[in-house]
């Protein structure tokens, strides 16, 4: 996953590593063609929770959501059903 | 106001209907009810049979895609307000036992029953005259 960030977006911080893995970032960054930097905006992301893309929906939402006027907008079990009878019996 | 505290009850596609559909004439009471179960004035009960007939509303009749109709179908099926129940052989037995006494319901309707008195459920709440008629459940409540 690449995320790219707009100069403005970032700040500069320092941060201390150990020696070993600097060299091991410095390696894969030679290898990978990418900045420590962005290895270490990599990781964090990885390590931070992720945003929900999915929106939940709640019952709320499905409230009158729908505008259907007459019969069709109606529910009755018996018309309903013997319709679909008469069709396949029908067919 | 019907006093339904804390009694299973299930809530017929007619009010689902109702509910999600602003143009029905009985909109306004489904909400009320609706706002109810969100306090948790009572324990709502779906049938598998009502989330089936509900979402071939919306494709048969309301003529939303399959997509979306599973999408808002699935906010009752997945809403832990909600149980939802299901037929088992048991169901069956009822049922048939319920058309051999000749219940005047539509056959689909005795199955719903079947359905619910298998579950324990003590109120059904529909739009549908005809189930006031019906002893083999506690309570039928028209809205």
């Amino acid at each position: 996953m690449v995320i790219w960030y707009h100069m403005s977006q970032l700040i500069r911080t320092t941060i201390t590593l150990p020696v070993d893995l600097y060299e091991k970032l410095r390696a894969v960054s030679f290898y990978q063609r990418k900045p420590i930097s962005q290895l270490i905006r990599e990781g964090a992301e990885k390590i931070l929770p992720q945003k929900s893309k999915k929106v939940s929906m709640t019952l709320k939402d499905i409230e009158g959501k729908y505008r259907i006027t007459g019969k069709k907008g109606e529910f009755n079990r018996s018309q309903f059903y013997d319709k679909l009878i008469k069709k396949k019996v029908s067919d | 106001m019907t006093n339904l505290s804390k009694k299973r009850c299930l809530i017929d596609t007619n009010i689902l209907v109702a509910y999600i559909n602003q143009s029905h004439p009985l909109h306004l009471k489904a909400k009320k009810l609706f706002q109810r179960i969100l306090k948790k004035e009572l324990k709502p009960v779906l049938s598998s049979q009502n989330l089936l007939e509900l979402t071939a509303v919306l494709v048969e009749a309301f003529k939303i895609s399959k997509q979306q109709a599973v999408k808002d179908v699935e906010l009752f099926a997945n809403d832990p307000l909600f149980e939802i129940i299901y037929p088992n052989h048991n169901v069956l037995n009822n049922f048939f036992s319920l058309m051999e006494k000749g219940i005047s319901l539509h056959t689909v309707d005795a199955f719903l029953l079947a359905t619910a008195m298998e579950n324990r459920v003590e109120i059904i709440i529909t739009n549908d005259k005809k189930w006031k008629k019906i002893k083999e459940i506690t309570k039928v409540l028209l809205i």
